[in-house]
């Protein structure tokens, strides 16, 4: 599983043992073309799966992009459009589009993706961040968990019932918006890996985001200072290391 | 001077040289001047000629007609004040970057009022996408192009006819227009090359290739940018006479067989034409073409052109168009240099190359990059700030393999034509030997001294030692080498 160093912006990539490949959002820009062209086979073109967390441009554009390259099967969004003219592109390619809701599960090879949220129409949430469409990737007793751009209050409804989990994607880029101390505390996590630009404007990840990690003593990588980082998981205990990819 | 003198009176070549360098320098002189007035000074001079000196008349005159041409003034673009919905006609060719779109706008209208003369360069959003011909609307703060250190971006922007520019829009929306022009449709006809190259190479190679066969390194990544950069190599990036010249002789020699040399002829200066629109029409690819098409139409008559006066010849054409290049426009000034390098010093330094081998076009390659590099570094310092040493080295190991990489990106590119997963096949080779080409070039640009700073003041003894290696190789080596240069190519044309 690879967390690519995309800029200010999400883009996960997830290989499965038999060389299935789904793309989580695509980040700001054309970058994640360069990294799936590095880690996919150089003949394949076809991704088994995009998911759209939500349709802000940090997350969406690199999958618009990757749209007019790969073939793709199936689009997985939470169905709540967004007003960015990549979402619109997106909304309008020819591809098959499910939407999703907390309960929801999708398995490739023994790979199973579970739905945590949005728990009810992504439409009637305040904002697109809180509407992010939050993994459970589970294989065998490794278990990550990708939380798009949820805040505080949802994090929170999650936490009542959240099984503690290997590697947390932290939220929201490691925003002050997110990463609630009871959250962290429900998840559990090991490992944690926060998506941010090198030198983004916003600061993220936030000094405080950082403490409350290390406070809970969870090993914390960052691509905006790792660069590229990759999840290596048989089932046991996940391996992570920085691993820029060369271009 | 009698010497020369003599020269230009009997030979009508070298009255083509005198009048066509006067033009040059009466541009350059009218765009650091700026007083059309002045080009009385000239025109006397050259009525004072007609009756004591005949043979400088001429040239006098024609240095007036370029002084006009550019001191000419700049047409005005009023900037409206605060925010503005802005309309326009898309020209030229849409720049697809990493992040976002580069367009420039012509037949502007501001809040529905019409601006007259001059262009905006607007960045856009990466989608919805936008292309040429598009009418285009957005709503933004325009703003006046600004030098970017000694860089006179705003100058070179303004030779290019954009005299306002906007870095933020808002709700652009385009809309295609009902008729698309003969450059829209050949351009389209690129992209659809291009995306189609995307099937048959995963990035970034198919990026590199596409730079590699149609010019353009902006869809590369900043880091991979930076690389080429410090490692003298961008030149291959860029669409270049090297292109030109490879796909005329290609398409001569096929077509030449097929249809006659008449008409092979004629379809080769099509091809010239629209191989420089879909490059981007930059000065490299358009001095090239236009010395192609003068060899062309000579070998129709079955007369070699004086390369030098092809090299003025076309330097002329495209002051003419844009005399503010001469001064400001680095693509401009490096591609006439290296041109001049390759042409005056290439023959003259050779024998001392010979100790290197010939195959691969190790030599030739080796002594052109030194050639091209050396007449090059003043502008290198004056608008960027830095010179490669690496470059030489690093030329000398990727040229060679850039024509092998082109012909099996060509390859790949025609197999994703007939269907995509055929050109991912066929398109291995070309992917391993970019991923090859792009490794050694990051290697090259991550050396510690690959690159070292060259101040601004650094541009004045750079050129007094281009100008000595000139003069010294121009005593050495007759500078009339044959003018199928543009015609047969070789690695070395690669760096014009």
């Amino acid at each position: 599983m690879w967390f690519f160093a995309v800029g200010q912006g999400d883009a996960v990539l997830v290989e499965t043992p038999g060389g299935k490949h789904v793309l989580i959002d695509g980040g700001p820009d054309r970058t994640v073309l360069t990294k799936v062209g590095q880690t996919l086979p150089p003949w394949k073109r076809r991704l088994d799966a995009l998911v759209l967390t939500h349709p802000d441009a940090d997350h969406v554009t690199g999958l618009a992009a990757v749209l007019e390259r790969y073939a793709v099967d199936v689009v997985y969004e939470s169905g709540r459009r967004g007003g960015s003219g990549a979402d619109r592109f997106l909304a309008e390619w020819d591809v098959r589009r499910e939407s999703v809701r907390a309960g929801d599960t999708f398995e490739l090879d023994g790979v199973r993706f579970d739905v945590l949220w949005p728990d009810y129409d992504p439409r009637a949430f305040a904002s697109g961040n809180a509407a992010s469409v939050v993994l459970r990737l589970t294989f065998g007793e490794t278990s990550i968990l990708l939380t798009g751009d949820i805040e505080k209050a949802e994090e929170r409804a999650l936490a009542a019932a959240l099984p503690p989990t290997d590697v947390l994607k932290i939220a929201h880029h490691g925003s002050a918006t997110s990463s609630d101390p009871a959250f962290l505390d429900a998840a559990q996590p090991a490992f944690a890996v926060v998506q941010a630009g090198e030198g983004n404007a916003f600061g993220h990840p936030v000094p405080l985001v950082v403490d409350r990690l290390r406070q809970r003593g969870i090993r914390l990588w960052r691509t905006d200072a790792d660069g590229d980082v990759v999840l290596r998981a048989a089932g046991g205990e996940p391996i992570l290391e920085a691993r820029p990819l060369p271009f | 001077m009698r010497r020369l003198l003599s020269a230009i009176e009997s030979s009508p070549s070298r009255r083509f040289t005198a009048v066509a360098a006067a033009f040059c320098v009466g541009t350059g002189l009218g765009t650091v001047v700026s007083a059309p007035a002045l080009a009385v000074l000239p025109i006397a001079a050259g009525l004072i000629c007609v009756r004591r000196c005949r043979v400088l008349a001429l040239p006098f005159l024609f240095l007036a007609v370029g002084f006009l041409r550019g001191a000419w003034p700049l047409p005005n673009f009023p900037l409206p004040e605060g925010e503005a919905r802005i309309e326009g006609r898309v020209v030229g060719e849409v720049e697809q970057r990493l992040s976002s779109q580069r367009a420039i706008v012509a037949d502007v209208r501001v809040d529905g009022a019409p601006t007259g003369a001059g262009r905006v360069l607007v960045r856009l959003p990466l989608y919805p996408r936008v292309r040429t011909d598009d009418r285009l609307s957005f709503s933004c703060r325009l703003q006046r192009p600004e030098p970017i250190g000694t860089f006179p971006y705003d100058r070179y922007l303004a030779g290019r006819g954009i005299l306002a520019v906007c870095w933020r829009t808002f709700d652009h929306a385009a809309t295609p227009a009902p008729a698309p022009s003969v450059p829209g449709i050949i351009l389209a006809l690129k992209q659809w090359l291009v995306h189609r190259l995307g099937f048959a190479l995963p990035e970034p190679s198919a990026t590199f290739a596409a730079g590699l066969i149609f010019g353009g390194s902006s869809g590369l990544d900043p880091e991979l940018q930076d690389a080429f950069s410090r490692s003298g190599l961008t030149h291959i990036l860029a669409a270049s006479g090297f292109n030109v010249s490879l796909f005329s002789a290609l398409f001569y020699g096929w077509a030449a067989e097929r249809f006659g040399r008449r008409r092979a002829i004629v379809l080769s200066m099509v091809l010239v034409a629209a191989y420089s629109v879909t490059a981007g029409a930059g000065p490299a690819v358009l001095r090239a073409a236009l010395m192609a098409a003068v060899v062309l139409a000579g070998s129709w008559m079955r007369r070699r052109a004086d390369t030098a006066n092809l090299l003025l010849f076309a330097a002329v054409i495209l002051l003419v168009w844009r005399p503010h290049a001469l001064l400001t426009d680095p693509g401009f000034q490096l591609s006439f240099l290296a041109t001049v390098g390759l042409l005056v010093l290439t023959p003259a330094w050779e024998p001392a190359f010979r100790w290197l081998p010939k195959r691969f076009g190790i030599r030739e390659s080796c002594v052109a990059s030194l050639a091209a590099t050396a007449l090059t570094l003043p502008v290198m310092a004056w608008h960027f700030g830095a010179v490669s040493v690496v470059s030489p080295l690093a030329n000398l190991f990727v040229l060679p393999l850039v024509p092998p990489l082109m012909a099996l990106s060509g390859v790949a590119l025609a197999a994703a034509i007939i269907h995509p997963l055929l050109g991912a096949v066929v398109g291995l080779p070309a992917w391993a030997l970019a991923q090859f080409l792009l490794s050694a070039v990051a290697a090259f640009g991550a050396l510690p001294f690959a690159q070292a700073a060259a101040p601004a003041w650094s541009a004045v003894p750079f050129t007094l030692l281009s100008t000595a290696l000139i003069w010294h190789a121009a005593k050495r080596s007759s500078s009339s080498s044959p003018s199928s240069f543009v015609l047969l190519p070789s690695v070395s044309g690669n760096a014009a």
